[in-house]
């Protein structure tokens, strides 16, 4: 049943994509759709109607044809009704772990005060500011490391440091997102695969043109840069190698973070310069496509990939090969190996730890940094295993349900 | 003739079921800074008696230190 009440909350705004189709996001309650020019004519035809024998009518003189009350029920059924279930479903959560550390009310009071900084003037200020500093930075002769002492105090202070930037980081997102008249969610802590993460939701700017999502998408990194700027003065002032090696370490962390196969900020600079939406589910499509003609399976839709304009599609097609080789390195080589390693080279440093502490003597900082780290790294795995299969095992039981209840139906 | 019609009708509404109807949720953007620190938890950092050999770039060295980031300068007078 159609609540026309709820219809009239649906966002309809129109999506920029490479596709040569003409393609519209639908936003209701926090998640967004896809959808193509009929479902954005017919939502529009909806939210101007009473009754379902009102939107026939509309509908059909839109489409130029009679449409049966039987078609309207599978269109509405295959177009809307999803759209409308979608707040009883779990939306698939990219972590394993997601917690929220600041509500998104409280990061909009900062990020109001942010937006300043999108404004082109003093964007290209701070750029020319940013890039002369690190030529300076980097041109020095004065780069090679000399510590005399780490200390647990200056350790803490650098970790800090970093987590502040991180923090600055994603405050970029959200500033742009207001600078662009968009509402972002909050600032929050999460582990992706196995890597720790701080993220923003900026699923919002979806109604954005692809320019101005590349600048949201890019916005974290340009806010660390600024972010550096003191940091780099204090540095030139006192020479100090601490911050020398946290000006380059936040330096690193922007290639892992443009990094386009993990769903960093440069999967998502990837996905908008390609102007794919979905990236990740894009690249496996044509395969799955090929694979189920193949197989004569029924295809219900086609891939986005065929859409695409020329010069793109080649893009995406090369990106859809190398992400798909990355991902099969990874879980066919670099786990399966660490999964070695960990069960020839942990039972013994185990057993070297407790010898160790059984004679009295303190562990190495090293020792006890890769135990727990190798433990932490399989605890993930195991934990990602544990998701994938009860996911799996749900998946099952809820297309059991729906036969047994079709079958029924019949 | 209407039996026609009405199967073309049916396969024109199919068609359009592949592009103007298509219906499919976008991903939740969530942009993600990973708090990943370079061999952070090191002992400590240290390029004494290492050799720089590639310029402009940052080597993982041998000797146990493990970041060494050397300038062209200095890769050239070694």
């Amino acid at each position: 049943m159609i609540n026309f009440e709820t219809i009239r909350q649906f966002e309809v705004n129109s999506l920029d994509t490479s596709s040569k189709e003409k393609k519209f996001v639908v936003g209701y309650k926090e998640r967004h759709f896809e959808v193509g020019l009929g479902v954005a004519g017919l939502i529009e035809i909806l939210k101007q109607s009473e009754s379902l024998e009102e939107v026939r009518k509309k509908f059909s003189i839109q489409r130029k044809k009679t449409i049966s009350p039987e078609e309207m029920e599978a269109i509405l059924n295959h177009c809307i009704i999803p759209i409308l279930d979608s707040e009883k479903k779990v939306q698939p959560k990219p972590f394993l772990v997601k917690y929220e550390l600041v509500p998104a009310y409280m990061v909009q009071k900062i990020s109001e005060l942010l937006k300043i900084l999108f404004k082109p003037f003093i964007a290209v200020l701070f750029m020319g500011l940013i890039l002369t500093l690190h030529i300076v930075f980097y041109s020095s002769a004065n780069t090679v490391f000399f510590f005399d002492e780490f200390g647990l105090l200056t350790f803490v202070g650098i970790l800090a440091l970093f987590i502040l930037s991180s923090c600055f980081h994603e405050l970029g997102h959200a500033a742009a997102c207001r600078y662009f008249g968009v509402k972002h969610g909050g600032v929050g802590f999460g582990l992706y695969i196995n890597f720790p993460v701080f993220y923003t939701d900026v699923s919002d700017i979806w109604k954005l043109t692809r320019n101005k999502r590349l600048i949201v998408n890019m916005a974290g990194t340009y806010f660390q840069l600024i972010f550096l700027i003191p940091v780099f003065i204090v540095y030139f002032i006192n020479w100090d190698p601490i911050l020398k090696y946290f000006i380059m370490t936040v330096n690193i962390n922007f290639l892992i973070t443009l990094n386009p196969f993990f769903k960093f900020d440069g999967y998502w600079i990837v996905s908008d310069i390609l102007g794919v939406p979905n990236l990740r589910q894009r690249t496996k499509e044509v395969f799955t496509y090929y694979l189920r003609k193949i197989k004569k399976q029924t295809i219900n839709q086609k891939p986005f990939l065929f859409s695409m304009k020329p010069g793109k599609k080649i893009c995406m097609l090369l990106y859809s090969l190398v992400m798909n080789l990355f991902f099969v390195f990874v879980f066919c080589y670099l786990f399966p190996l660490f999964l070695y390693n960990f069960f020839t080279t942990f039972p013994n440093d185990i057993t070297e730890l407790v010898k160790r502490l059984a004679l009295g003597e303190t562990p190495s900082f090293d020792m006890l940094k890769r135990l727990l780290m190798q433990l932490l790294f399989f605890s993930f795995m195991l934990y990602a295993l544990y998701k994938v299969i009860r996911n799996k095992i749900r998946q099952r039981q809820l297309r059991k349900k729906s036969q047994i209840e079709a079958s029924v139906t019949s | 003739m209407k039996k026609n019609q009405l199967k073309q009708e049916l396969i024109s509404l199919n068609n359009d079921l592949y592009s103007e109807f298509s219906i499919q949720e976008l991903e939740q953007r969530l942009e993600t800074d990973p708090l990943l620190f370079v061999d952070f938890f090191q002992e400590g950092i240290s390029a004494a008696g290492d050799t720089c050999r590639d310029g402009g770039t940052l080597n993982v060295c041998e000797s146990g230190a493990t970041l060494n980031a050397c300038s062209a300068p200095e890769a050239l007078s070694t």
